[in-house]
């Protein structure tokens, strides 16, 4: 709004104020502003069935991850968990006091129902419920304790076979946690249908979904996690030689433990750009300068909704690429559900809408 | 109850779960005071006492929840005060419920000691307590009463200060976050101040028992090649069986492949010690000693570096050792017990551009780097009466038929510079070195070169491979099997 004409100067005071104010308001609508939680129900199914595959997938090795045959035996894993030292390598102060030294903090804060259950019938009676929950939460059923115990589960397999673990697991982590704070069983979930059941029975009108400002809090809060994975992969590029060089690219294309040399096409593809420098060259930087723009470029540029799709696509690029390159299927698929959740609801529910053929609401 | 701020009295069923909730955790309580259990082991799991107490503490946890969802609305949002008292006093009961229940199942740290040593002989003995018998669901017991007790706080505020409330602890993780991020040390650098102190001592516990403690740095600064454990067990019969992790053939299912891909990395941890002269000068003696060259000359046949394992990664090896000998404990023949295994780390180095145009194997030979990492017997404790100790922790690397020619070419050349110093100490304008260091070396440099030539004549194998030496076999990869 104009200050009127014949209005006096204003106060820096009054300018500043009114500037926090609007500020305060404008981080209110980015937090708060109610929503239907189409997004995050998406998610919960999405990363719902993934981290069921991932589960289910420890079941034909169980016992080499959880069990007392397992690869870090129980002693080891008890003396991790108790031993392990933390202390910070520059000191408090300028010099290292021998007199008043760092504080050492011995143990880690860990908890997983495997450190004590170490018998095979007990661990698979343990894994059963955590797939049964996992289940749950894919079809929203009592979501929320689904949420929470498929989240203790997932982290119980996590810091029993912590050598075991790679990118998937702190995708798990992360969608997890979020899933145990957000309202993702109000719609598309059974309990959304019981609800309505009910309300048919009681010949009320089914309810209609309900937008709350909790849903919006979550996605934003996935969101910047999200930004937050992408600047610590890309700050932390920077610092390597061969992503300067513009060759990183290489190490990940010709790695013969990820990359699908066996198809015939792709090895003659790489032999080819091999044998001509240039275009070796050419493409390898390339890669490398769009992976590293995608990943310092989407913290910042995803949140203006003009660019948002943009980026967006740049990041499914990316992801689709190492999926295939690295045979990181899964793990391609969960960044790919994580950036969804920068989809706005409403955006979700037609999409929803387009792909069952049904009516935009 | 309504979310217009109306107080309305919550039902029966609200107070029955509390009662009840508040009861599961009291029992569970006095169970544990009465029949404590023993504590657990790896060959004692939960007994009666301690499902009956795990299972009194989930059903304590999941009535007080249902209490709370009963009365904060399962949809929409959250009442406000005083319509939220309800809410609030469900909050506290089952922060109370859940600090009973961390009591019950904590229990007390075993009195044994655990010792762990990572070698026979005067190497390091580590030892600890054994924790509590359900230590860590105690720790997610003080986790769910943190929880609860923080929806107390946000129940008593109003909607506005709820708001600030979240935002600012939304603040909090993400600084968390952002320190995981940072707290890793750039290459020959330090990660910054701030972030190291406040990763130790204000985010580490909260960060690890959420595991978001990740640094995200996919596939940075570099992207390495990957690392793979082989195993050697020999049993007492004299079967020899090889194990390979990861093995495409035993991984049908690729995130299987990708966390025992993870393990070998595990491995590689070094402790950011150097090589000192003793243990170079050990390692060239061993490898004349296989080449059956023992004065083999320097800088010819050497390994590509020393790489070795820090302490608690000598442990998981340890571990990595005994997970195999349980698997397979016996020979398949005749049933005889193991009598030693060895291990290495085999990592399979990634071929250059240059390489690839010419048609090179990215699989072949020379792109698999081993690193011994020892003889262990069956429990995983490593012997030291073994031959090959002076090869431990060396990367080795395998020397083909182009490297043997360049390798001859160089002796040759040295040898002749060699005899012409000679020449010349003879005639007096030389007298850096003694004759006998030059003789002897004019013999060393002259055995490796007739040594080279029968070998690229293929009257000797034409390529020298330390891994197949050391592991007696002549074909590398191993087998995936047994070899007799």
């Amino acid at each position: 709004m104009s200050a009127h004409p014949l209005a006096g100067p204003r106060s820096p005071f009054v300018s500043i104020v009114t500037q926090a104010r609007s500020f305060l308001r404008a981080c209110d609508g980015f937090f708060f502003t109610p929503s239907v939680p189409y997004t995050l129900a998406a998610i919960r199914v999405m990363a719902g069935l993934m981290i069921l595959y991932i589960h289910l997938c420890f079941s034909f090795w169980l016992g080499e991850y959880v069990g007392p045959r397992a690869w870090i035996t129980q002693p080891v894993v008890d003396m991790l968990r108790v031993e392990t030292t933390e202390y910070p390598s520059l000191p408090i102060g300028w010099v290292n006091d021998p007199a008043n030294p760092a504080t050492v903090y011995k143990g880690m804060t860990t908890f997983s129902i495997f450190y004590h259950v170490t018998d095979m019938p007990s661990v698979w009676l343990i894994h059963a419920g955590i797939l049964v929950a996992n289940l749950m939460l894919v079809f929203g059923f009592m979501t929320r304790f689904a949420a929470v115990a498929t989240w203790i589960g997932a982290i119980s397999y996590i810091q029993r076979a912590q050598t075991s673990l790679f990118g998937l697991d702190t995708l798990t982590s992360i969608f997890l946690f979020y899933m145990c704070l957000a309202p993702c069983g109000g719609v598309w979930s059974v309990d959304s249908w019981l609800d309505a059941r009910r309300a048919r029975r009681l010949g009320l009108p089914a309810p209609a979904p309900v937008a709350s400002s909790g849903a919006t809090f979550v996605q934003r809060l996935m969101q910047i996690h999200f930004a937050i994975i992408y600047i610590g992969a890309g700050t932390s590029k920077l610092m390597g030689n061969s992503w300067w060089g513009g060759t990183a690219v290489w190490g990940v294309m010709a790695n013969v433990s990820f990359a699908p040399l066996e198809f015939e096409a792709y090895y003659q593809g790489l032999a080819f750009l091999c044998r001509h420098r240039w275009l070796w060259e050419l493409v390898m930087s390339s890669l490398v300068v769009f992976t590293v723009v995608v990943e310092l470029g989407l913290p910042f540029i995803v949140w203006f909704p003009r660019a948002r799709w943009i980026i967006m696509s740049g990041s499914l690029l990316l992801h689709t690429g190492i999926g295939y390159i690295m045979g990181l299927t899964v793990f391609g698929i969960a960044m790919v559900v994580l950036l969804f959740s920068f989809v706005p609801s409403d955006k979700a529910k037609l999409m929803w809408d387009h792909l069952t053929g049904g009516k935009p609401s | 109850m309504d979310s217009s701020g109306q107080f309305v009295r919550p039902g029966r069923a609200y107070t029955a779960c509390l009662v009840t909730a508040v009861a599961a955790s009291a029992i569970a309580y006095l169970l544990s005071c009465f029949f404590p259990g023993e504590p657990a082991s790896e060959t004692v799991t939960l007994g009666m006492s301690g499902w009956i107490r795990l299972t009194l503490v989930a059903l304590s946890a999941i009535l007080g929840s249902l209490a709370l969802r009963g009365c904060a609305g399962a949809r929409g949002e959250w009442p406000v005060w005083p319509a939220s008292v309800p809410a609030l006093i469900a909050c506290v009961v089952l922060a109370g419920a859940m600090a009973l229940g961390e009591k019950s199942l904590r229990g007390k740290p075993g009195d044994e000691i655990q010792k762990y040593r990572t070698d026979d002989g005067p190497g390091p003995v580590i030892q600890w307590y054994r924790p509590g018998q359900m230590d860590s669901m105690g720790l997610l017991c003080r986790g769910g009463a943190v929880c609860a007790l923080a929806g107390a706080i946000l129940f008593l505020l109003p909607e506005a200060g709820r708001r600030v409330a979240l935002v600012l602890v939304a603040g909090f993780h993400f600084c968390g976050i952002l320190t995981a991020v940072f707290s890793v040390p750039p290459p020959g650098g330090n990660a910054p101040w701030l972030v190291q102190q406040a990763w130790v001592h204000l985010y580490r516990p909260y960060l690890q028992f959420v595991y978001l403690n990740n640094a995200y740095h996919f596939y940075s600064p570099e992207p390495g090649p990957p690392s793979f454990m082989w195993y050697r067990i020999d049993y007492a019969d004299g079967e020899r069986r090889w194990l390979r992790y990861p093995d495409d053939m035993r991984s049908p299912i690729r995130i299987h492949f990708q966390r025992l891909l993870s393990i070998g990395e595990s491995a590689n941890q070094p402790s950011g010690r150097e090589a000192d002269q003793v243990r170079a000068e050990e390692v060239h003696q061993r490898i004349g000693q296989m080449l059956r060259m023992p004065e083999l000359p320097r800088d010819f046949i050497a390994p590509v570096g020393w790489r070795d394992p820090a302490p608690n990664t000598r442990i998981l090896l340890g571990s990595y050792v005994r997970s195999v000998a349980e698997r397979f404990p016996k020979s398949d023949k005749s049933g005889a017990e193991i009598l030693e295994i060895r291990l290495w780390r085999v990592v399979h180095s990634i071929i250059g551009p240059e390489q690839f145009s010419r048609g090179v194997d990215p699989s072949g030979r020379k792109f698999f780097i081993t690193c011994y990492q020892g003889l262990y017997d069956k429990s995983g404790i490593v012997r030291t009466a073994d031959p090959d100790e002076p090869l431990k922790f060396w990367l080795m690397t395998s020397y083909d038929r182009d490297d043997l020619a360049r390798m001859r070419e160089r002796a040759g050349e040295q040898e002749t510079r060699m005899i012409r110093i000679r020449d010349l100490r003879a005639t007096g304008e030389f007298t850096g070195a003694r004759q006998a260091v030059i003789d002897d070396e004019i013999k060393a440099l002259g055995r490796l070169r007739r040594d080279l030539e029968d070998r690229l004549a293929g009257r000797k194998p034409s390529e020298i491979d330390l891994f197949a030496l050391q592991a007696e076999i002549d074909r590398f990869p191993p087998p995936y099997t047994e070899v007799k």
